[in-house]
């Protein structure tokens, strides 16, 4: 019972929690699936660091093996500029193998809406909510 | 005891008390910070926190992982932390904005015009072009700069860094300017409020992001009362021709911050042409 009880504070926590940190704008549903998940892993060939969102380019492929440009589309400038991530601190060390999970695109495109990107020595940016 | 002595006692007990009351009362006002002044008006200039990122992305304060890692979005909320509501909150105490339906009421003539934009916002709604947003769709500026003759508003807006310049020296609304997107501004004192009212909108811009267009005929009154560090905004649209009322945006609280407005990076969409859904795309500002 007790154990019961717990999960169920846990459980309501976690509930109040998920429902205050989604973001509730723009059009990521509209472009991207958040049903579904992608990993792309590759190499940072560009930042281009433009409103009303930044650009993540990479050069690699999915676990699919979809391989080619992936357009990575991430949070507006003012948002990084306010949690003090730069552009150097986006593109990391140049040529090093990045991992980025991301909502794919609904067209097909190779291009995704940013969850996080993982670096090689383990460091990350978590940029989104996972809706899936 | 003589009575001599009471009196001394009496009157050295009363100098105690007096000298607490003024201790007391000399804490309390460095606890309530007084409004700056300038020109013997409240003084409004600074950099201020908008709420911006409270709102679009409710609870969310970026967080520092270790090792390098840095939640910006998305993140769980640290243990004992407040909900957002702090700087910039929605629905402060600002004057004169009575609360009111979230999204514009319209005749009823105009409600089948309302919908359809709403069906079609990709299609429509300038403000995903990069185009500026409107007054009262921008939302209240994150800096301002006053002088005697005017007030300077500046935005720090995903579509880029706009300005409005608001004559507060009694000229009257210039009518050699053609219709904008942030149309014509002038500002008079109402006791310590800022009152500014604008005029001489064009047609291309929305009061929300559903659809809620208004006519070249907008009248939107703002209002901005400095406490303090932290200034309430609020603003009214008044639109007769098609509103049935006049429409309060959220009413905001702003306050003064340290982290100064920077050259906005240009405004370049490229998601709108891989939009497979044309109805939903929410732009708080």
């Amino acid at each position: 019972m007790r154990h019961a009880t717990r999960t169920l504070v846990l459980s309501t926590i976690l509930a109040l929690v998920g429902g205050t940190t989604a973001l509730p704008h723009h059009s990521v549903s509209g472009q991207f699936d958040t049903t579904k998940l992608v990993t792309v892993t590759g190499v940072i060939s560009k930042i281009d660091w433009v409103n009303p969102h930044i650009y993540v380019m990479v050069d690699g492929k999915d676990e699919s093996g979809a391989a080619g440009q992936w357009a990575l589309e991430t949070i507006p400038t003012a948002m990084a500029r306010k949690a003090k991530l730069t552009k150097d601190m986006l593109a990391g060390k140049q040529g090093e193998t990045v991992t980025v999970t991301g909502h794919p695109s609904r067209d097909g495109r190779k291009s995704a809406w940013v969850i996080k990107i993982t670096y090689p020595d383990g460091h990350f940016y978590q940029l989104s909510a996972d809706r899936k | 005891m003589s009575i001599r002595e009471s009196s001394r006692y009496a009157l050295a007990a009363a100098l105690v008390v007096a000298l607490a009351a003024s201790i007391h009362a000399q804490s309390g006002s460095q606890v309530a910070k007084a409004t700056p002044r300038i020109d013997g008006r409240p003084d409004l200039n600074g950099t201020w926190d908008t709420g911006y990122n409270d709102l679009v992305i409710g609870f969310v304060q970026p967080q520092q992982l270790g090792g390098g890692s840095l939640c910006v979005s998305g993140c769980a909320p640290p243990a004992g932390a407040a909900r957002a509501g702090g700087a910039g909150r929605a629905g402060g105490t600002a004057p004169a904005a009575p609360a009111g339906p979230a999204r514009p009421r319209y005749k009823p003539e105009f409600q089948a015009r309302v919908r359809t934009l709403d069906a079609n916002q990709v299609k429509e709604d300038s403000i995903l072009r990069c185009q500026p947003p409107g007054v009262p769709r921008i939302g209240p500026p994150a800096k301002i700069v006053q002088t005697r003759r005017e007030v300077i508003f500046f935005y720090d807006d995903v579509n880029g860094g706009f300005f409005r310049i608001i004559p507060i020296d009694g000229r009257p609304h210039r009518k050699d300017l053609p219709p904008s997107y942030l149309g014509d501004a002038i500002g008079r004192w109402d006791g310590d409020t800022l009152v500014v009212e604008t005029v001489n909108f064009n047609d291309d811009t929305w009061l929300t992001d559903d659809g809620a267009f208004h006519t070249k005929d907008l009248r939107v009154v703002e209002r901005l009362r400095r406490t303090g560090d932290s200034i309430e905004w609020a603003a009214t649209a008044h639109d007769p021709a098609v509103l049935s009322e006049p429409w309060s945006p959220p009413s905001r609280t702003l306050t003064l911050t340290d982290q100064e407005l920077e050259e906005s990076p240009r405004c370049e969409d490229r998601s709108l042409a891989h939009m497979q859904d044309l109805t939903n795309h929410d732009n708080p500002r």
